[in-house]
Formats: C-alpha cells, sequence, structure tokens
C-alpha cells in the first residue's frame, strides 16, 4: 500500500514527477518526458521571474545514494539539505511540513523505487538578497494526521496544502507572496515570451469559481485524463500553460471534490485575470 | 557641529555592526531546523 500511496502522491497530488523530470514544453501544459522521471536538471530561474537559478535535483536513487532517510524527510519538511543548505521554497516544504509524516514515508518510498538515472544538475543558487533570506525561510516542520474523507472540509484542506496550490494560485514577486492567497494573478513567463497567469479559484462569483458545480470542478481536470486524450503541439505564441493537467487530473474524484469543497469556504476575493498575453 | 557628526558616526558605526551582526548570524548558524530523525522507511509493496 504504501508505494502506490507514494505514487500517487508523487504523480497526481504533490506532483514531484513534475518538478523533477523533463517536460516536453512543445504540447500543451508540458507533459513529462517518457524516461526522465526524477532525473532533475529543470531550470526555475531569472528568466522565469525566480530570485537566483534554482534546478531540481535529481531524485532518483542515483541522485539520493547518499541521503539516509531521515534526511530526506527533514528535506522534504523543512527544506534543509543533509549538507545543511536551505532549500528555496519553490520547492514546498512549508505545505509538506504539514502533512502526515506516513504520506511522506510513502513518497520517499515511492522515489527509492524509481529508476536510478546517472544525472548531476547544477548546484542551485540565489542573487542578493536572496542569499540571505533563503537561510531564514526553512523552520521546523508541524506534522499533522489525514483528516478522515468524511469530515469534507478538513480533508479537502489537507489535499490541497499537499497538492500545493496556493503556490502558483497566490500572486507573488521575486519569492515574495504579494496577492491574497488563491486569487490568482502569480505572472509566468513562458519560453517564447509570452505569459501564462494563475487563475482566481477562490469562489467570487465573478472573477473566481464561485459559479461552479463540483462536477464542473473534477470534470475540469478528468477531461485530461480520457484515454483520447492527446496533448497537442502549441504553435510559439498561442495558449500554453505550466498548469500540469495531464498529471493533477490522475487524482481521485474524491479529492478533488473535496479540494473544491474546501476551496468554496474561503472568502471570495474580487480579481479579474487575464489568463494570457501572447509574446509580441 | 562636530559633536553631531561625532554622534552620527557612532550610529552608522553601530548600524553597520549590526548590520555585519545580523548577516554574519544568518549565514553561518542558519537554517536551523535540527538534526534529521534517525528513521528507516520500509518499502513496503503493493499487492
Amino acid at each position: 500500500m504504501q508505494l502506490e500511496r507514494g505514487e500517487y502522491l508523487a504523480n497526481h497530488v504533490m506532483l514531484w514527477m513534475d518538478c523533477h523530470s523533463t517536460r516536453d514544453w512543445s504540447l500543451f501544459s508540458g507533459p513529462m518526458v517518457e524516461g526522465t522521471q526524477g532525473k532533475g536538471g529543470e531550470i526555475f530561474d531569472q528568466n522565469l521571474g525566480f530570485p537566483g537559478k534554482y534546478i531540481a535535483p535529481n531524485i532518483t536513487p542515483y541522485g539520493l545514494k547518499d541521503w539516509t532517510d531521515g534526511e530526506l524527510l527533514r528535506a522534504i519538511t523543512t527544506g534543509v539539505t543533509r549538507d545543511g543548505r536551505a532549500l528555496f521554497s519553490i520547492m514546498p516544504h512549508h505545505n509538506f511540513g504539514l502533512l502526515d509524516e506516513t504520506d511522506i514515508q510513502a513518497v520517499i518510498a515511492y522515489i527509492r523505487s524509481l529508476n536510478s538515472i546517472e544525472n548531476v544538475p547544477e548546484v542551485s543558487s540565489s542573487d542578493f538578497p536572496m542569499n540571505f533570506i533563503i537561510n531564514t525561510i526553512p523552520k521546523k516542520a508541524n506534522l499533522t494526521k489525514i483528516p478522515s474523507k468524511t469530515d469534507l472540509i478538513n480533508y479537502g484542506k489537507y489535499m490541497i496544502t499537499a497538492s500545493g496550490c496556493s503556490d502558483c494560485h497566490t500572486k507573488q514577486v521575486q519569492g515574495k507572496v504579494v496577492g491574497q492567497p488563491y486569487a490568482g494573478g502569480f505572472d509566468f513567463k513562458l519560453l517564447d515570451g509570452s505569459v501564462v497567469t494563475s487563475s482566481n479559484i477562490t469562489p467570487d462569483k465573478t472573477t473566481g469559481i464561485g459559479s461552479w458545480t463540483s462536477d464542473q470542478f473534477v470534470n475540469r481536470f478528468k477531461v485530461f485524463q480520457d484515454s483520447s486524450y492527446v496533448n497537442p503541439k502549441v504553435p510559439s505564441g498561442e495558449f500554453q500553460t505550466i498548469m500540469p493537467w495531464t498529471m493533477y487530473a490522475g487524482m481521485d474524484t474524491v479529492d478533488i471534490q473535496a479540494i473544491f469543497a474546501y476551496l468554496q469556504t474561503l472568502e471570495p476575493v474580487s480579481n479579474k485575470i487575464e489568463k494570457f498575453t501572447a509574446a509580441k | 557641529m562636530k559633536k553631531v557628526l561625532r554622534v552620527l558616526g557612532y550610529a552608522v558605526l553601530i548600524i553597520l555592526l549590526l548590520v555585519i551582526g545580523a548577516m554574519t548570524y544568518i549565514k553561518t548558524m542558519l537554517p536551523n531546523v535540527g538534526a534529521a530523525p534517525d528513521i528507516k522507511v520500509e518499502k513496503l509493496q503493493c499487492n
């Protein structure tokens, strides 16, 4: 059960395989390139608006051969590497530190089972002043127990914390949160210079998802799970998104419903989003 | 005038020392989240 749970979380909820694998940005939503699971090397740098150059490390057994399980648990839940370096919070340790330890252990078990890929990505570095600020970010984990699925709202809160929705759906500038939680507005510059902006998922009826039904929300994901779905080619300048739809589409319907139920309990925030601006 | 300059000089020096002290502390003492726990994750295969 543990490996199965870890595989589910890593591929469809916490999306470790999204950041730590190679994504094909010529296709819609940048699906993962087969055979690159966990190899690392994806770059999140100044061109994308980050205060430094952050490179996803190799989390296959090749990259983690010197790490103990305890060091992995600490890195995932507090943001500190085995050699004491702080991890930039694009790796959402602030969220993972609020989860159930059994879930974290399940994902550790899963990544230990991945095919080993020989790849040594460059080490991440921060620009000034983030090279100082980053050391103040890690904090001790506050691990919890996963709520029962019958406690829909709290279960949804747990799952949305694990999914890290707020990390993209809350506006940030240079790594600093400047927007209302889940109200969208976070700009992501794409490789061709176009900008995709995260949408408002607060229950505001006109600019958010306040008028959506739970089924509509679930179907928004599940359409990408249809066996006939193939990620189409996206020509430069046409609508593209960093939202990893095909990975989230594998999330259990009950989990998506719980996330929707939790989102509906939030304070509505009016924030109209221009989702995509094509490169000029 | 001389006294004002001297006070200002001391103030700048103190601020400078505080900033250097804070930066040194952040670089050398942080992050501090304690030791990694001593755990062994069991690799339980699903059936």
